[in-house]
Parts: structure tokens; sequence; C-alpha cells
């Protein structure tokens, strides 16, 4: 090879190299910028309308694609001619899926697109027949096989039965199991949208003549499975109750009285009592004049008070009266009530409403919009609550972004922010990484006597557990790396003691790793 | 050189840049599944009308990664719950990590883990809300998965990953677990054990209760303790109807295998939950002195809330002289369970009568605390009249925390300190009262 070819392949080389290099380190930092956690110390000039790229398109589609409007079933459904033999056809269908073994090998769309057609021929026999269609389902042994009725409620059953209305839809919708979740939503949608109790007590009374009462009564006993996050998780008479308009109280109760178990009456009491403060305060008379007497068990009572507690729409002093009635609250002064029930009503609004606390981790928005958020929400705090609701709000807002909720803290006198800083270390930051915990000590102020210096390292102890619990192993070779100080000190006796509690042996071993004997 | 050669060498320079860029584009997709021609109706329709592909045209598990973290990151723009956030999030973790699950790994890691519901009381994953949405994946690529995990590219998170990916194989593949055993640091291996005990029990695990314990059993006591091998490896083997046996198996347990004795004194102690003290008393006669001890104990984990009974066991295991086992959780926490104030009286005037020795006194403290709580005024009478001595002492002092934590009295907490004789106790007694103060007073801010 002569010098002109070397000196060509390697100026041809770098120029591959410096093509190739210009375009992967755009896709690697376009790639990264989604990958890499929050700074925190930048965020607070990040432009919260900035442009995400495609982003708001992609997550459409991707939304779109997950709620199956682009399936293989909704293409079918709208090109696919209807049947003139619709049995016949729906047979034909699901004998093509091949008996019990068809998903062996498939994907999961591959699974959805064979399971099209059969989707496609029950729907089109439920438009015109959905009780003969479901009929043959449930007892069809090909259909069994395949597990089809549990295949077909979404988004079959769930679309004609939406159609059709829950009254129409029950007697078919009540005698699978499989679509018991779409009677459930569908009664609450349809309860929520006018419907109200008067609905509720039709669609129960069909369930309990059917057969498979049983199979419901225990269904509804579970928190149910939805699509819908609003009722995922939840129980179903709860949410039945909170869809119950409040003239139709006395009817409410009147039914109440008339149900047999004690957690169905409690879960529909409190569940109306969770829809507002008229519902709770309701409520409240009714215990108070001991109406329940005699049909919910005494030891359920305090249940419903917890749920009237937490519904802040009823002001603070009716709840004040019900939280001193307490055991635990012997002893406590009015202040000191009135800031659990503030600083809960802080959190359960957070938690439970708008995703305040997401939003302002990224700077979507201000902490002024949240402070606001938590004033419009939360009306009923008086002033002697309001520094209540600060500290509280600062430590749930400093989780996600502990510098831009320092601000909540500067109305305070200086003494009364250092205390707040200072206790935070272990009544917040509970919920973030040892990282992100040490990121803000750094932000406390420095300890100037033995007890703010003790209370400064009170949070390494009580998060041990749950740092163990989380990483492990990979904990414990963090505290092994922090830089030298007090704080590694406090970190690894916490450690000790709380690897103590579950391997006394392996405690010791590590006792000798972190303080090593001298020869 | 002459003009022809220059061009030439330019030409053929930007031939080779465009290459690089060419190939550049086309690796950073190729973590994308090659086409589904069977999967997207879309797909088809939108390579029919010639225009340019954009990701809404390709199924989501041909979307590239860079399409995923833009719509991640367009999820903290939209107005939502937090459940909907959560419920979208993990969504799009679940289908990202088809693509790219390293990407999908760091991304959920960069979100806050505070609890869906967020409130005390609510189910707390250690995993956080998120990184459960990647366990299907974990399932069906449970090798990639793996390796990618081990490699160490997540820092401290990747004991939570482990943890992870060990619950939902194990749920699905739990012999697939078992041969991973030897491997793992004692935590690991715990969380390993723990997550086939839980597959076995929701009939989930594709091994049997025989097979694990026979893989459990073959590693040696200080990897896999007699505790362990109770708790998750004996659940579903016996029935009540086989406690004859599960004695018998005591008492012909092979000489110098104690952990399988005591294994088998943990499941016939088990099946005497119904059984009085007396009855237990004449069950252990013949027993050794170790098996008994975990009989006892093991009675005692499954007790019924019957305060005769559960401090007539205890008294057993006193009789035993069994102290290293005072302090163990299964012994203390029944005698905190008693609801009415009749049993808490029964329990606290037993622990005046209990020896007095340094490992009783954390036994003596959680007997009468019920009851010091339940009585606040009644209380210092009672203690008064407590022989003198360490008892009485101790009795003050945890009357001056329940004081404090129940009443909020300051004023009886330090009274009740001040009746302390001796000067250790009572030391300690103002330590934990003004450490408790200070909690109490920070709290309310």
């Amino acid at each position: 090879m002569t010098r002109t070819t070397q000196i060509l392949l390697v100026t041809h080389l770098f120029a591959l190299t410096l093509g190739y290099g210009v375009v992967r380190r755009a896709v690697t930092y376009a790639d990264a910028k989604g990958d890499r956690p929050p700074e925190f110390t930048k965020l607070a000039v990040r432009d919260p309308q900035a442009p995400t790229g495609d982003g708001d398109e992609l997550l459409a589609d991707f939304l779109e694609e997950r709620a199956g409007k682009h399936s293989k079933f909704q293409e079918l459904k709208a090109t696919m001619p209807v049947a003139k033999d619709l049995r016949g056809a729906t047979v034909s269908a699901v004998q093509g899926l091949g008996g019990g073994n068809w998903r062996a090998g498939l994907t999961e769309d591959e699974q959805e697109a064979r399971l099209a057609e059969v989707k496609v021929r029950v729907w089109q026999w439920m438009k015109a027949n959905p009780v003969e269609a479901v009929g043959f389902v449930l007892n069809d042994e090909a259909c069994e096989a395949v597990g089809l009725p549990a295949l077909l409620d979404q988004p079959v059953f769930k679309e004609i039965a939406a159609e059709n209305g829950v009254l129409r839809s029950v007697g078919w919708l009540v005698k699978s199991e499989a679509s018991f979740a779409t009677l459930c939503e569908l009664t609450l949608n349809e309860m929520r949208a006018g419907g109200g109790f008067a609905l509720f007590e039709k669609v129960d009374g069909a369930i309990f003549r059917s057969p498979n009462r049983s199979e419901f009564r225990a269904f509804r006993a579970q928190p149910l499975v939805s699509d819908n996050p609003a009722y995922d998780g939840e129980h179903y008479l709860r949410l039945a109750g909170t869809a119950v308009r409040f003239e139709e109280n006395e009817r409410l109760l009147e039914r109440v009285k008339r149900m047999r178990a004690d957690g169905d009456k409690v879960d529909l009491l409190a569940g109306f009592a969770a829809s507002g403060g008229p519902a709770a305060e309701w409520l409240r008379g009714v215990l108070k004049r001991r109406e329940l007497k005699g049909i919910v068990a005494e030891d359920l009572l305090p249940e419903l008070d917890r749920v009237i507690l937490e519904v802040a729409e009823l002001g603070i002093e009716p709840r004040l009266e019900i939280l001193r009635a307490d055991p635990g609250s012997e002893g406590k002064s009015k202040q000191e009530l009135m800031n659990e029930l503030v600083v809960a009503d802080v959190r359960r609004l957070l938690a439970t409403g708008r995703d305040w606390r997401h939003e302002f981790r990224y700077g979507t928005v201000s902490l002024d919009e949240v402070l606001a958020a938590v004033q419009t929400g939360l009306p009923n705090i008086p002033e002697t609550g309001q520094e209540a609701m600060r500290v509280a709000l600062y430590r749930e807002l400093a989780e996600e972004n502990p510098k831009n909720a320092l601000p909540l803290l500067d109305v305070f006198p200086p003494e009364k922010r250092r205390q707040v800083l200072l206790d935070s270390t272990w009544l917040s930051h509970v919920n973030v990484s040892p990282d992100e915990f040490l990121r803000f000590l750094a932000d406390v102020p420095d300890a100037q006597t033995p007890e703010e210096q003790e209370s400064k390292l009170k949070g390494w102890n009580s998060k041990a557990r749950g740092y163990l619990w989380r990483y492990g192993d990979d904990y414990v070779e963090w505290v092994k790396q922090m830089p030298p100080g007090i704080h590694k000190e406090a970190a690894m006796n916490s450690v000790l003691w709380a690897t103590s509690e579950q391997n006394p042996a392996q405690a010791r071993l590590l006792s000798e790793q972190f303080y090593p004997q001298n020869p | 050189m002459n003009r022809r050669s220059i061009i030439l060498l330019v030409a053929s320079h930007l031939a080779v840049i465009v290459s690089g860029v060419v190939l550049a584009r086309q690796l950073g997709t190729s973590s994308a599944k090659p086409a589904d021609h069977r999967s997207s109706a879309r797909h088809s329709t939108s390579v029919n009308r010639g225009r340019t592909e954009t990701p809404a045209d390709r199924p989501l598990g041909q979307w590239r990664t860079r399409e995923y973290a833009a719509a991640w990151n367009a999820v903290r723009l939209g107005t939502l719950t937090t459940k909907e956030r959560i419920k979208l999030q993990r969504e799009l973790l679940a289908k990202w990590a088809e693509v790219d699950l390293q990407a999908a790994i760091k991304a959920a890691l960069g979100e806050s883990w505070i609890p869906e519901a967020g409130y005390p009381g609510s189910y707390v994953d250690p995993a956080g809300p998120l990184l459960g949405a990647l366990s299907g994946y974990f399932v069906g690529n449970p090798d990639a998965s793996w390796e990618l995990i081990h490699a160490g590219e997540f820092g401290m998170a990747n004991g939570v990953l482990r943890q992870l990916w060990m619950r939902a194989v194990g749920e699905k593949d739990s012999r697939r677990l078992t041969g991973m055993i030897s491997g793992l640091s004692w935590r690991d291996r715990d969380q390993a054990i723990r997550s086939c005990g839980v597959a076995l029990m929701n009939q989930r695990a594709n091994i049997t209760y025989p097979e694990f314990l026979r893989i459990l059993t073959a590693f040696p006591e200080e990897m896999v303790s007699a505790e362990q091998i109770f708790r998750y490896g004996t659940s579903g083997i016996v029935s009540p109807a086989s406690r004859e046996k599960e004695k018998d198996a005591i008492l012909k347990a092979p000489a110098g295998d104690e952990r399988m004795l005591r294994v088998n004194a943990m499941i016939y102690g088990r099946q005497l939950f119904k059984q009085s003290a007396d009855e237990i008393s004449r069950e252990i006669m013949d027993l050794p002195r170790t098996a008994s001890e975990e009989v006892l104990c093991s009675a005692l984990r499954f007790s019924k809330i019957d305060p005769v009974r559960t401090t007539g066991i205890i008294d057993l295991l006193i009789g035993l002289e069994a102290w290293n086992k005072m302090a163990q959780p299964e012994v203390v926490a029944p005698l905190q369970r008693f609801s009415t104030s009749e049993d808490m009286a029964k329990v606290a005037a037993w622990a005046t009568g209990l020896p007095v020795r340094e490992e009783t006194e954390d036994l003596f403290d959680r007997s009468i605390e019920p009851y010091l709580k339940n009585n606040p005024d009644t209380a210092p009478d009672w203690i008064s009249q407590i022989p003198p001595g360490v008892w009485r002492d101790r009795a003050y002092a945890q009357f001056s925390l329940t004081a404090l934590s129940g009443q909020n009295d300051a004023e009886k907490s330090q009274w009740a300190v001040e009746q302390i004789s001796d000067p250790r106790v009572k030391d300690e007694a103002e330590t934990r009262r003004s450490q408790l103060a200070k909690g109490i007073g920070s709290k309310q801010n």
C-alpha cells in the first residue's frame, strides 16, 4: 500500500466517522433528554411552555393506539358485512381460532388480530340480539376452550352495553363474572350522568334476582380493576355512594337499613359522605342522633367518622368536634388538632386531585399557582391554620423540587423557618432517593445546638428501613461511598440498627466493615 | 494534483460523510423490531397513500426510543390527576420497555416514587408506582433484563430493580429463581426465597412445596435459616390432620440437623394454635428443649387473642429458661393485641410477676403499656401498688411515656419520672421522655 493510499484511507475513514458522529451525538442527546433524571437546580429557568418536539402528538397517538381506536377489531367492524347467519358466522370464526392453544407463539398484536373477526362476529350478533349472543358465548364449549367471555368484555360487551344502557343490559352482563367490572363501571357512569340512586337500585335489584348474586356480592367486596383511573382500585359501593345526589339521602338511608352486610352499609354511607360537605354534614347528624344504632355494627361506626374527617368542605369546627371525641386526641390543644386536620387536608388534596406535585416537579406550574390551588381547594382553613398549611405544602413540594418550594417559608420569622427546615429532614423527604436527600441536607442551615444537630441527623434513622427495603445492598454500598463526616456516621449507624432488626449476624459483619478494628 | 483529482477527492469525502450520516440514522432506529405486516392496518394504508411514514403509522412496538421519550416528556405538560398520570406513564413504560428497556427504566427512575394514593395508610410498594409496569417485560425476557440490571447501569436503583425482577419472575418461573439463590447476597437471597414462597402460596409457582423444601434444605444454615424454610417453604405441606406425624418427625430428626429439628418444631407448634397452655405443656413434655422452645414460639405466633393462653405459654418458655426468646416479636407482639380493658389489666398484673432479668425488661414494658395507655387516671395508683424495685421503677418510666404520647400531659410525665428510685432507670426514662417530647413538639408544626 502506497503512502498516498494510506492517507486517502485515513481521511475517508475520518469523513465517515465525522458524518456518523455528528448524527449519533444529536440522536443520543435527544434520547438522553428524556432519560436523564431531573436536575433540580435547572428547573427554575425551565420554560413550561417549551415545546417537547412532537411529544404532544405522539402522546395523543399513543393514547389512541392503547384505546384500540385503530385496532383490527375497529377496522373490521367498519368494513365486514353483517352475516345473514349471525350464529353460523360466529361459530365459524371461533373454530377458525384453532382451539384452546390458539395463542401459542403469537405476539400480543398477533393475538389481537386473530381475535378481531370473532369479536366482530359476536358484536354483530349482539347488535341484533345480545341475550342470545351472550348465551352462546357463555355456554358453547368451543368458546369456553378459547377463553372467549373474558376476551370479549373489552370492547365488545362494553360497547354494546354502553349503547343500549345498563338497565337493558344488566340481564346479560350479570351472567358472567367476566363482565361484572363492566356492569359496575357502566352503572357508575350512568348514575353520575343523572341516573342517580334510583338507577343503582334498579340495577342492584336485577343483579340480586339473578342466579349469580353470590358471585357478584363477592366481586364487589374487592376493589375494582378498571381502565378508568377514577374507579380503579376503589370499591364499587363506595363509588356508588359518591355518585348519589344529595337530595337522595333519605332514600339511601332506607336502602342501607334493608341491606344485610355491615361492610356494604358502611361502604355506601362512606362513599356518600365523601361526596361533599352537605352529605358529610348530613351523615354527621345521623351519627349524632344515633340513627344507625342497630343498623350498623358499633365497631364499624368510627370508620364513618374517619371519612367525615376527610371532607375538608365540612369546615374545621365540625371536624374538630369529631376529632376531640377520639381517644387519641386526649390532652391535645385545639391548635394541635387543627394542625393535624390541615396537614391531612393538604396531603389529601395533592394526592387525590390534580397532579400538582408532578407539575411542580417539572416547573409546569409555579409555586404561586400551587399555593393558589390549595387555598382555593381548602377555603375553610382559618387564619390560625395557615402556618400549618404552608409547612405541610412545603414538605410535600420539597420532595419534588426543594429549591423551588423554599419561598413558601419566606413568610416565617427566621427562627421558625430554621426549625421547619431542620425538622423537614425527618418529617419530609420520605419518598426521595438518598442522593436527593443528601442534596437537600446541604441546603439545611448548620445546626447551632446539640438538639438541632440531633434533629438534622434524625432523617437518616427515619429513612434507613425504607432505603434498605427499596435499595437493599446497593444502599449499603452507597453509604460506604459517602464523603466522610457526620452524615456518613449517622447513615452508617442507621444502616447497622436497621440491618440488626433483620439479621443480627449480618449487622455484626457490616459493623466490622464500617468500623474496621486496628490490628 | 490536477483539478479533476481534487474534485474527485472532495466528492468522495462528501459521499463518505453522507454514508456516515445514513448509517448513523439507521443504527439510531435499529432497536425497533422489524415491521410486522399483520399487526397494523394503519401501517398498510399509509404506505399505500405514499406519504412519509410517521410514528403514528407504526405499531407501538416499532416506535423509536426518542419517540417514546418525547411522548414521556409531554406527559408533564398535561393536566391530569395523579392516578391518571401514573396509569398513562405505566402504559408508556410497558411498551417502551419492548423497544428500549434501559431508556424506559431510566425514565421511570427520574420520577418521584411517592405512592399512588400518597397518604398514610395507602399501600406502599418499595418499587414506587411506576417500575412495576416493567414486570411483564422482565417475565417475557428474563435473561436479557437480568443481564441489564446485573450490569449495574442504574446505580443504587439496581437494588430495587433486582427486587422487582425477582418478584415478577418468581411469580411466573419460580424454578428459574431457585436456580439463582446460591449466587445472591443474603438480602437478595431472602427476596428470592420470599418471592418463590409468595408464588407458591398464591398457587402460581411452577414448583411444588416439597421441591422447594428440598432446594432450601440443600443450602447450609448460614445461607438459608430455619425461619426462612418454615415461613416460605412449608405452608402448603402440612394439614391439621398430620400433627402426630410432625411430632414424630421432631422425635426422629437426624442428630446434628438442628435446623430441621427447629423447622419441624415450628410446623408442629403452628398446629397447636387452638390448644391451651396446659395442653401444650403436655404435648412438649417428651421433646428436646430446642424443639420445645420453637413449638411454644410458633404456638404463640399463631395464637388467638386470649390473655390466659398467651401468658401461660410465655410462662412455659420462662420455665424452660428460654431467655433469648423473650424479646422475639412472636413473644412480645401478642401481648399488645388485647383490646378490652379487662384483658389489658390481666396482662399488666401478670407482668409484675415476671422474673427480674435484663432479657424480660422489654417484655414487661410491652405488657403494661396498653393498660397504662388505657387507664391514665388510675394507672398511678396501680403502679404504686407494685412492690418497690425494678418493675415499679420501669412502670413509672413507661407511664411517663404514655402520659406524653397518649395524653400529651408533660406535667404528669415529669411527675412519673420523679417517682423512679433507681438512678439508672431514672436517667434512661428522662432521656426517652425528653426525646419523645421533642418529637411531639416538632410533629405539631
